[in-house]
Protein backbone atom coordinates (compact mmCIF):
# COMPACT_ATOMS: atom_id res chain seq x y z
CA UNK A 1 0.00 0.00 0.00
CA UNK A 2 1.52 3.25 -1.25
CA UNK A 3 1.53 6.29 1.61
CA UNK A 4 -0.44 9.53 0.84
CA UNK A 5 1.56 12.25 -0.15
CA UNK A 6 2.16 13.85 2.64
CA UNK A 7 1.14 17.90 3.52
CA UNK A 8 0.81 18.04 6.66
CA UNK A 9 3.95 16.27 8.86
CA UNK A 10 3.21 15.72 12.05
CA UNK A 11 5.82 17.37 14.99
CA UNK A 12 7.53 14.88 17.44
CA UNK A 13 6.68 13.29 20.07
CA UNK A 14 3.26 13.28 18.79
CA UNK A 15 4.25 11.96 15.70
CA UNK A 16 4.64 8.52 17.51
CA UNK A 17 1.39 8.41 18.87
CA UNK A 18 -0.39 7.00 15.60
CA UNK A 19 -0.13 4.98 12.93
CA UNK A 20 -1.98 7.34 9.88
CA UNK A 21 -0.11 7.56 6.94
CA UNK A 22 1.10 11.71 7.69
CA UNK A 23 2.19 10.34 11.42
CA UNK A 24 4.41 7.21 10.10
CA UNK A 25 6.50 9.25 7.33
CA UNK A 26 7.14 12.22 10.35
CA UNK A 27 8.10 9.50 12.51
CA UNK A 28 10.58 8.42 9.76
CA UNK A 29 11.47 11.60 9.30
CA UNK A 30 12.36 12.59 12.75
CA UNK A 31 14.66 9.40 13.31
CA UNK A 32 16.72 10.19 10.00
CA UNK A 33 17.41 13.81 11.42
CA UNK A 34 18.16 12.19 15.16
CA UNK A 35 20.49 10.22 12.91
CA UNK A 36 22.15 12.82 10.64
CA UNK A 37 22.99 14.99 14.29
CA UNK A 38 24.37 11.86 15.81
CA UNK A 39 26.64 10.96 12.29
CA UNK A 40 28.15 14.70 12.17
CA UNK A 41 28.71 14.72 15.46
CA UNK A 42 32.24 13.63 17.46
CA UNK A 43 32.14 13.22 21.27
CA UNK A 44 32.66 16.15 23.17
CA UNK A 45 35.90 15.12 24.35
CA UNK A 46 36.97 16.34 20.35
CA UNK A 47 36.88 20.18 20.40
CA UNK A 48 35.07 19.98 17.58
CA UNK A 49 32.40 18.18 18.94
CA UNK A 50 30.06 20.55 20.31
CA UNK A 51 30.95 22.78 17.19
CA UNK A 52 29.65 20.13 14.96
CA UNK A 53 26.43 19.12 16.96
CA UNK A 54 25.14 22.59 16.40
CA UNK A 55 26.12 22.91 12.92
CA UNK A 56 24.59 19.98 11.66
CA UNK A 57 21.41 21.21 11.08
CA UNK A 58 23.18 23.50 8.69
CA UNK A 59 22.09 19.93 6.53
CA UNK A 60 18.97 20.21 6.41
CA UNK A 61 17.21 23.68 6.44
CA UNK A 62 15.74 24.61 9.79
CA UNK A 63 12.34 25.16 9.28
CA UNK A 64 11.99 21.14 8.99
CA UNK A 65 13.69 20.39 11.87
CA UNK A 66 11.68 23.10 13.64
CA UNK A 67 8.29 22.06 11.58
CA UNK A 68 8.85 18.48 12.63
CA UNK A 69 10.25 19.84 16.45
CA UNK A 70 13.32 17.30 16.26
CA UNK A 71 14.56 17.21 19.58
CA UNK A 72 18.38 18.61 19.51
CA UNK A 73 20.66 16.27 21.17
CA UNK A 74 22.90 17.41 24.49
CA UNK A 75 26.93 17.05 23.59
CA UNK A 76 27.74 13.29 24.83
CA UNK A 77 31.25 11.96 25.80
CA UNK A 78 30.48 8.49 24.46
CA UNK A 79 29.81 7.18 20.22
CA UNK A 80 28.43 3.78 20.22
CA UNK A 81 26.05 2.01 23.29
CA UNK A 82 26.02 -1.62 23.66
CA UNK A 83 22.46 -2.66 22.79
CA UNK A 84 22.61 -5.16 26.30
CA UNK A 85 22.88 -1.66 28.23
CA UNK A 86 19.78 -0.43 25.75
CA UNK A 87 17.68 -3.18 26.55
CA UNK A 88 18.28 -2.89 30.32
CA UNK A 89 17.25 0.86 29.92
CA UNK A 90 14.03 -0.71 28.31
CA UNK A 91 13.27 -3.05 30.64
CA UNK A 92 12.96 -0.54 32.95
CA UNK A 93 10.69 1.51 31.24
CA UNK A 94 8.36 -1.48 30.35
CA UNK A 95 8.35 -5.27 31.44
CA UNK A 96 7.07 -5.62 27.97
CA UNK A 97 11.28 -5.44 26.59
CA UNK A 98 11.85 -8.12 29.40
CA UNK A 99 10.78 -10.92 26.73
CA UNK A 100 11.86 -11.21 22.71
CA UNK A 101 9.42 -8.28 21.22
CA UNK A 102 8.06 -9.01 17.33
CA UNK A 103 6.14 -5.59 16.93
CA UNK A 104 6.63 -2.66 19.50
CA UNK A 105 3.34 -1.18 20.66
CA UNK A 106 2.67 2.35 19.32
CA UNK A 107 1.70 3.75 22.69
CA UNK A 108 4.88 2.13 24.49
CA UNK A 109 6.90 4.04 21.45
CA UNK A 110 5.53 7.43 22.18
CA UNK A 111 6.32 7.11 25.69
CA UNK A 112 10.17 6.84 24.59
CA UNK A 113 9.93 9.45 22.34
CA UNK A 114 7.86 11.55 25.00
CA UNK A 115 11.40 10.55 27.49
CA UNK A 116 13.71 11.45 24.52
CA UNK A 117 12.40 14.77 24.10
CA UNK A 118 12.51 15.12 28.24
CA UNK A 119 16.60 13.84 28.54
CA UNK A 120 17.69 14.48 25.28
CA UNK A 121 20.49 12.02 25.66
CA UNK A 122 22.02 9.38 24.06
CA UNK A 123 20.63 6.60 26.01
CA UNK A 124 17.02 8.04 25.57
CA UNK A 125 17.88 7.82 21.67
CA UNK A 126 18.95 4.63 21.92
CA UNK A 127 16.24 3.24 23.38
CA UNK A 128 13.71 4.72 20.90
CA UNK A 129 15.51 3.56 17.92
CA UNK A 130 15.81 0.28 19.60
CA UNK A 131 12.24 0.14 20.25
CA UNK A 132 11.76 1.22 16.45
CA UNK A 133 13.64 -1.29 15.12
CA UNK A 134 10.47 -3.34 15.68
CA UNK A 135 7.96 -0.97 14.60
CA UNK A 136 5.13 -1.72 13.04
CA UNK A 137 5.79 0.10 9.68
CA UNK A 138 8.87 -0.93 7.60
CA UNK A 139 9.50 2.45 6.85
CA UNK A 140 10.14 3.51 9.85
CA UNK A 141 12.27 0.46 10.85
CA UNK A 142 14.66 1.01 8.53
CA UNK A 143 15.45 5.06 9.56
CA UNK A 144 15.87 3.59 12.76
CA UNK A 145 18.43 1.50 11.84
CA UNK A 146 19.71 3.56 9.76
CA UNK A 147 20.14 6.36 12.69
CA UNK A 148 21.05 3.84 15.19
CA UNK A 149 23.54 2.69 13.05
CA UNK A 150 25.48 6.14 14.07
CA UNK A 151 24.98 5.35 18.03
CA UNK A 152 24.96 1.01 18.34
CA UNK A 153 28.14 -1.00 19.00
CA UNK A 154 26.52 -3.29 16.73
CA UNK A 155 25.87 -1.96 13.39
CA UNK A 156 25.62 -5.39 11.84
CA UNK A 157 22.09 -6.44 12.67
CA UNK A 158 21.03 -2.99 11.44
CA UNK A 159 22.25 -3.65 8.14
CA UNK A 160 19.92 -6.60 7.22
CA UNK A 161 16.90 -4.47 8.53
CA UNK A 162 18.03 -1.91 5.83
CA UNK A 163 19.58 -4.81 3.23
CA UNK A 164 15.55 -6.14 4.18
CA UNK A 165 14.00 -2.36 3.37
CA UNK A 166 15.20 -2.43 -0.46
CA UNK A 167 13.69 -5.42 -1.36
CA UNK A 168 10.42 -4.52 -0.10
CA UNK A 169 7.41 -4.50 -2.20
CA UNK A 170 6.20 -0.75 -0.93
CA UNK A 171 8.21 2.06 -3.23
CA UNK A 172 8.60 4.31 0.07
CA UNK A 173 10.36 1.80 1.99
CA UNK A 174 12.57 0.40 -1.13
CA UNK A 175 13.36 4.18 -1.42
CA UNK A 176 14.43 5.03 1.52
CA UNK A 177 16.34 1.67 2.33
CA UNK A 178 18.21 1.33 -1.03
CA UNK A 179 19.28 5.56 -0.67
CA UNK A 180 20.08 4.53 3.39
CA UNK A 181 22.40 1.74 1.91
CA UNK A 182 24.12 4.38 -0.21
CA UNK A 183 25.05 6.56 2.52
CA UNK A 184 26.21 3.86 4.55
CA UNK A 185 28.80 2.83 1.59
CA UNK A 186 32.10 4.22 0.93
CA UNK A 187 32.64 7.08 -1.61
CA UNK A 188 33.18 6.89 -4.39
CA UNK A 189 36.22 9.33 -6.32
CA UNK A 190 35.44 11.65 -9.36
CA UNK A 191 36.09 14.26 -11.56
CA UNK A 192 38.69 14.46 -14.23
CA UNK A 193 39.57 16.96 -16.58
CA UNK A 194 37.50 16.72 -19.71
CA UNK A 195 39.43 14.80 -22.22
CA UNK A 196 37.35 14.51 -25.25
CA UNK A 197 34.29 15.80 -26.80
CA UNK A 198 31.13 14.81 -28.45
CA UNK A 199 30.29 14.38 -31.89
CA UNK A 200 26.89 12.63 -32.57
CA UNK A 201 24.44 12.32 -35.01
CA UNK A 202 21.49 14.39 -34.97
CA UNK A 203 18.38 15.09 -37.61
CA UNK A 204 15.20 17.60 -37.19
CA UNK A 205 16.21 21.40 -36.57
CA UNK A 206 13.69 22.51 -34.84
CA UNK A 207 12.49 26.09 -33.88
CA UNK A 208 11.50 25.34 -30.16
CA UNK A 209 13.89 26.37 -27.29
CA UNK A 210 12.72 25.11 -24.22
CA UNK A 211 14.57 22.00 -23.46
CA UNK A 212 13.95 19.21 -20.80
CA UNK A 213 16.91 17.52 -19.13
CA UNK A 214 16.84 14.57 -17.12
CA UNK A 215 18.68 13.60 -14.01
CA UNK A 216 20.03 10.09 -12.52
CA UNK A 217 19.27 7.12 -14.17
CA UNK A 218 16.74 8.66 -15.79
CA UNK A 219 17.64 8.26 -19.29
CA UNK A 220 15.10 5.93 -20.38
CA UNK A 221 12.37 7.40 -18.13
CA UNK A 222 8.86 8.03 -20.61
CA UNK A 223 7.92 11.54 -19.01
CA UNK A 224 11.05 13.79 -20.31
CA UNK A 225 10.11 12.25 -23.91
CA UNK A 226 7.89 12.93 -26.80
CA UNK A 227 4.61 11.99 -25.44
CA UNK A 228 5.76 11.41 -21.80
CA UNK A 229 3.14 12.82 -19.38
CA UNK A 230 4.96 15.85 -18.21
CA UNK A 231 6.51 16.47 -21.94
CA UNK A 232 2.83 16.41 -23.21
CA UNK A 233 1.46 18.64 -20.32
CA UNK A 234 4.02 21.25 -20.69
CA UNK A 235 3.80 21.33 -24.64
CA UNK A 236 0.00 20.84 -24.86
CA UNK A 237 -1.56 23.24 -21.77
CA UNK A 238 0.03 26.67 -22.80
CA UNK A 239 2.76 25.40 -20.38
CA UNK A 240 6.06 25.85 -22.63
CA UNK A 241 4.32 25.57 -26.14
CA UNK A 242 7.90 26.20 -27.69
CA UNK A 243 9.34 23.04 -26.67
CA UNK A 244 11.54 21.17 -28.48
CA UNK A 245 9.50 18.31 -30.58
CA UNK A 246 12.28 17.26 -32.68
CA UNK A 247 12.44 13.44 -31.83
CA UNK A 248 16.49 13.72 -30.77
CA UNK A 249 16.04 15.25 -27.94
CA UNK A 250 19.26 16.13 -25.52
CA UNK A 251 20.38 13.37 -23.37
CA UNK A 252 23.36 12.77 -21.24
CA UNK A 253 23.93 8.98 -19.83
CA UNK A 254 22.22 9.64 -16.25
CA UNK A 255 24.99 8.43 -14.61
CA UNK A 256 25.98 9.29 -11.02
CA UNK A 257 29.13 10.19 -11.15
CA UNK A 258 30.67 14.00 -11.28
CA UNK A 259 32.06 13.26 -14.46
CA UNK A 260 28.92 12.32 -16.37
CA UNK A 261 27.52 15.67 -15.18
CA UNK A 262 30.84 16.84 -16.73
CA UNK A 263 30.46 15.52 -19.55
CA UNK A 264 26.98 16.02 -20.22
CA UNK A 265 27.58 19.60 -19.78
CA UNK A 266 29.90 19.52 -22.49
CA UNK A 267 27.75 17.64 -24.57
CA UNK A 268 24.92 19.88 -24.03
CA UNK A 269 26.72 22.81 -25.29
CA UNK A 270 27.51 20.79 -28.58
CA UNK A 271 23.77 19.19 -28.97
CA UNK A 272 23.02 23.30 -28.96
CA UNK A 273 25.01 24.73 -31.56
CA UNK A 274 25.08 21.78 -33.83
CA UNK A 275 23.82 23.10 -37.55
CA UNK A 276 20.42 20.90 -37.40
CA UNK A 277 20.12 22.82 -33.83
CA UNK A 278 21.14 26.20 -33.37
CA UNK A 279 19.85 26.59 -30.29
CA UNK A 280 20.33 30.02 -28.47
CA UNK A 281 19.88 30.78 -24.93
CA UNK A 282 17.17 27.88 -24.35
CA UNK A 283 15.03 27.43 -21.58
CA UNK A 284 15.43 24.77 -19.51
CA UNK A 285 13.78 22.81 -17.46
CA UNK A 286 15.66 19.79 -15.58
CA UNK A 287 15.17 17.42 -12.70
CA UNK A 288 17.76 16.57 -9.96
CA UNK A 289 20.87 16.07 -11.23
CA UNK A 290 20.01 17.16 -15.11
CA UNK A 291 20.01 20.61 -12.89
CA UNK A 292 23.33 20.26 -12.12
CA UNK A 293 24.20 19.57 -16.08
CA UNK A 294 22.24 22.69 -16.84
CA UNK A 295 24.95 24.95 -14.04
CA UNK A 296 28.00 23.20 -15.07
CA UNK A 297 27.17 24.12 -18.56
CA UNK A 298 26.54 27.49 -17.75
CA UNK A 299 30.11 27.68 -15.96
CA UNK A 300 31.38 25.86 -19.47
CA UNK A 301 30.46 29.03 -21.13
CA UNK A 302 26.81 28.34 -22.24
CA UNK A 303 24.62 31.11 -22.60
CA UNK A 304 20.93 30.01 -21.11
CA UNK A 305 17.61 31.50 -20.78
CA UNK A 306 15.19 30.89 -18.21
CA UNK A 307 16.72 27.97 -15.73
CA UNK A 308 13.96 25.76 -14.22
CA UNK A 309 15.51 23.43 -11.30
CA UNK A 310 13.07 20.72 -10.04
CA UNK A 311 14.46 18.62 -7.31
CA UNK A 312 17.68 19.93 -7.39
CA UNK A 313 20.33 18.60 -4.92
CA UNK A 314 22.50 21.85 -3.57
CA UNK A 315 26.42 20.88 -3.70
CA UNK A 316 27.74 24.63 -3.46
CA UNK A 317 30.13 25.29 -4.79
CA UNK A 318 30.58 22.78 -6.96
CA UNK A 319 26.93 23.19 -8.81
CA UNK A 320 26.40 26.20 -8.91
CA UNK A 321 25.41 28.64 -12.01
CA UNK A 322 27.44 31.19 -13.54
CA UNK A 323 24.67 34.28 -12.67
CA UNK A 324 26.46 36.28 -15.66
CA UNK A 325 25.21 33.52 -18.63
CA UNK A 326 21.62 32.42 -17.23
CA UNK A 327 18.61 33.89 -16.96
CA UNK A 328 15.79 34.18 -14.07
CA UNK A 329 16.40 31.00 -12.12
CA UNK A 330 13.67 28.92 -10.26
CA UNK A 331 14.42 25.80 -7.98
CA UNK A 332 10.96 24.22 -7.16
CA UNK A 333 11.27 21.24 -4.42
CA UNK A 334 8.98 19.59 -2.19
CA UNK A 335 10.15 19.76 2.41
CA UNK A 336 12.81 17.43 3.47
CA UNK A 337 13.40 15.57 0.13
CA UNK A 338 14.71 11.76 1.59
CA UNK A 339 16.61 11.45 -1.91
CA UNK A 340 18.10 14.61 -1.79
CA UNK A 341 19.07 14.16 1.83
CA UNK A 342 20.44 11.11 1.27
CA UNK A 343 22.63 12.09 -1.62
CA UNK A 344 23.60 14.02 0.42
CA UNK A 345 22.93 17.55 -1.19
CA UNK A 346 21.17 20.45 0.65
CA UNK A 347 17.42 21.10 0.28
CA UNK A 348 17.63 25.07 -0.91
CA UNK A 349 20.10 27.14 -2.28
CA UNK A 350 19.61 30.40 -0.16
CA UNK A 351 20.98 32.39 -2.78
CA UNK A 352 19.26 35.60 -3.70
CA UNK A 353 19.80 35.05 -7.19
CA UNK A 354 17.06 32.22 -7.42
CA UNK A 355 13.92 31.97 -6.40
CA UNK A 356 12.76 29.03 -4.06
CA UNK A 357 9.06 27.85 -4.76
CA UNK A 358 8.61 24.98 -2.16
CA UNK A 359 5.30 22.54 -2.30
CA UNK A 360 3.41 21.98 0.26
CA UNK A 361 4.48 18.02 -0.22
CA UNK A 362 7.14 16.67 1.60
CA UNK A 363 9.38 13.59 1.08
CA UNK A 364 8.56 12.95 -2.57
CA UNK A 365 11.46 13.26 -5.49
CA UNK A 366 9.06 12.78 -7.98
CA UNK A 367 6.68 15.18 -7.24
CA UNK A 368 7.89 18.11 -9.11
CA UNK A 369 7.66 16.53 -12.22
CA UNK A 370 3.74 15.29 -12.03
CA UNK A 371 1.04 17.36 -14.03
CA UNK A 372 -1.43 17.09 -11.33
CA UNK A 373 1.38 18.69 -9.10
CA UNK A 374 2.01 21.39 -11.18
CA UNK A 375 -2.12 22.08 -11.64
CA UNK A 376 -2.61 21.63 -8.12
CA UNK A 377 0.11 24.12 -7.19
CA UNK A 378 -0.49 26.65 -10.05
CA UNK A 379 3.18 26.07 -10.61
CA UNK A 380 2.83 27.44 -14.72
CA UNK A 381 2.37 31.02 -13.30
CA UNK A 382 4.86 30.85 -11.14
CA UNK A 383 7.70 30.28 -14.06
CA UNK A 384 9.43 32.62 -15.46
CA UNK A 385 7.62 33.37 -18.96
CA UNK B 1 25.56 -8.51 0.79
CA UNK B 2 24.92 -10.13 -2.45
CA UNK B 3 21.36 -11.23 -2.50
CA UNK B 4 21.13 -7.28 -1.93
CA UNK B 5 23.41 -6.41 -4.38
CA UNK B 6 21.41 -8.65 -6.96
CA UNK B 7 17.46 -6.82 -5.88
CA UNK B 8 19.41 -3.60 -6.72
CA UNK B 9 20.66 -4.77 -10.24
CA UNK B 10 16.82 -6.20 -10.63
CA UNK B 11 15.72 -3.01 -9.65
CA UNK B 12 17.42 -1.17 -12.47
CA UNK B 13 14.80 -2.24 -14.47
CA UNK B 14 11.95 -0.71 -12.62
CA UNK B 15 9.81 1.11 -13.54
CA UNK B 16 9.74 3.44 -10.74
CA UNK B 17 12.15 6.31 -11.47
CA UNK B 18 13.16 6.68 -7.65
CA UNK B 19 14.02 3.49 -7.26
CA UNK B 20 15.64 3.20 -10.09
CA UNK B 21 18.47 6.17 -9.26
CA UNK B 22 18.82 5.25 -6.00
CA UNK B 23 19.67 1.25 -7.22
CA UNK B 24 22.09 2.81 -9.68
CA UNK B 25 23.70 5.19 -7.20
CA UNK B 26 23.93 2.61 -4.77
CA UNK B 27 25.69 0.43 -7.26
CA UNK B 28 28.20 3.39 -7.89
CA UNK B 29 28.72 4.11 -4.37
CA UNK B 30 29.73 0.29 -4.12
CA UNK B 31 32.37 0.69 -7.05
CA UNK B 32 34.76 -2.47 -7.45
CA UNK B 33 32.25 -4.52 -5.15
CA UNK B 34 29.30 -3.92 -7.65
CA UNK B 35 31.32 -5.45 -10.75
CA UNK B 36 31.04 -9.33 -10.34
CA UNK B 37 27.32 -8.57 -10.37
CA UNK B 38 27.19 -6.18 -13.00
CA UNK B 39 29.27 -8.75 -15.07
CA UNK B 40 26.73 -11.25 -14.26
CA UNK B 41 23.55 -8.98 -15.49
CA UNK B 42 25.51 -8.21 -18.67
CA UNK B 43 25.78 -11.89 -19.48
CA UNK B 44 21.75 -12.40 -18.75
CA UNK B 45 21.06 -9.05 -20.62
CA UNK B 46 19.45 -7.87 -17.47
CA UNK B 47 19.04 -4.42 -18.04
CA UNK B 48 21.80 -3.61 -20.16
CA UNK B 49 21.76 -0.13 -20.98
CA UNK B 50 21.44 0.97 -17.32
CA UNK B 51 24.19 -1.82 -16.00
CA UNK B 52 26.27 0.06 -19.00
CA UNK B 53 25.43 3.43 -17.25
CA UNK B 54 26.49 2.49 -13.84
CA UNK B 55 29.58 0.82 -14.90
CA UNK B 56 30.80 3.76 -16.97
CA UNK B 57 30.01 5.92 -13.70
CA UNK B 58 32.62 3.33 -11.76
CA UNK B 59 35.14 4.75 -14.41
CA UNK B 60 37.24 1.36 -13.79
CA UNK B 61 39.37 1.09 -17.22
CA UNK B 62 39.02 -2.91 -16.55
CA UNK B 63 35.35 -2.85 -17.65
CA UNK B 64 36.45 -1.56 -20.88
CA UNK B 65 36.57 -5.11 -22.15
CA UNK B 66 33.17 -5.56 -21.18
CA UNK B 67 31.58 -2.45 -22.10
CA UNK B 68 32.96 -2.73 -25.42
CA UNK B 69 31.46 -5.78 -26.19
CA UNK B 70 28.02 -3.70 -26.09
CA UNK B 71 28.98 -1.34 -28.38
CA UNK B 72 28.04 -2.81 -31.68
CA UNK B 73 24.64 -4.29 -30.37
CA UNK B 74 21.95 -4.65 -32.18
CA UNK B 75 19.52 -2.64 -29.80
CA UNK B 76 20.29 0.63 -30.45
CA UNK B 77 19.64 1.83 -26.94
CA UNK B 78 22.83 -0.33 -25.83
CA UNK B 79 24.70 0.41 -28.02
CA UNK B 80 24.41 4.14 -27.52
CA UNK B 81 24.31 3.40 -23.60
CA UNK B 82 28.05 1.66 -24.04
CA UNK B 83 29.41 3.92 -26.27
CA UNK B 84 28.59 6.73 -23.59
CA UNK B 85 29.58 4.56 -20.76
CA UNK B 86 33.04 3.93 -22.57
CA UNK B 87 33.44 8.04 -22.82
CA UNK B 88 32.93 8.31 -19.80
CA UNK B 89 35.41 5.88 -18.22
CA UNK B 90 37.88 7.26 -20.53
CA UNK B 91 37.19 10.48 -19.45
CA UNK B 92 37.87 9.83 -16.17
CA UNK B 93 41.32 7.96 -16.55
Amino acid sequence: MAYKKTEQPIKSPDAFRDLEDNHVLSQASVLLLLGAQMEAAEPVSSPSGVRSMRTVFKKVPKEYVTRLNVPSLKPHTSRRIPPQQVRAALQRHSALFGQPLTETPQDVIFGLARNLHRRRDLLSLSSLLEACLTHAHEVVRVAAALAYFYVSSEPARLLDIIEKGAASSEATVRDLARAALLRLSPGHPFLRELTQSLSRGQTGASPHTTLLVHGTFARNEPWWRPGGDYYNYLLNNGVRPDLYTGQDPFEWTGGYSDADRAMAADDLKNWLAAPAHNIQKPYLITHSHGGSVAMLASQNGLDLGPLVLLSCPVHFPKYMPDFTRVGKIVSIHVKFDWVIFLDGGAQRFNHPKIKEIVLPIWFDHSATHDPGVWRANNLPGKIPS
Amino acid sequence: MRPAGRALVRALGTDDEQVRAIAGMMLVKSGGKAKPLLQEALNRRENVSTVLAVLGSIGDPSMEPEIRRFADDQDPQVSKAARDALRVVHYKT
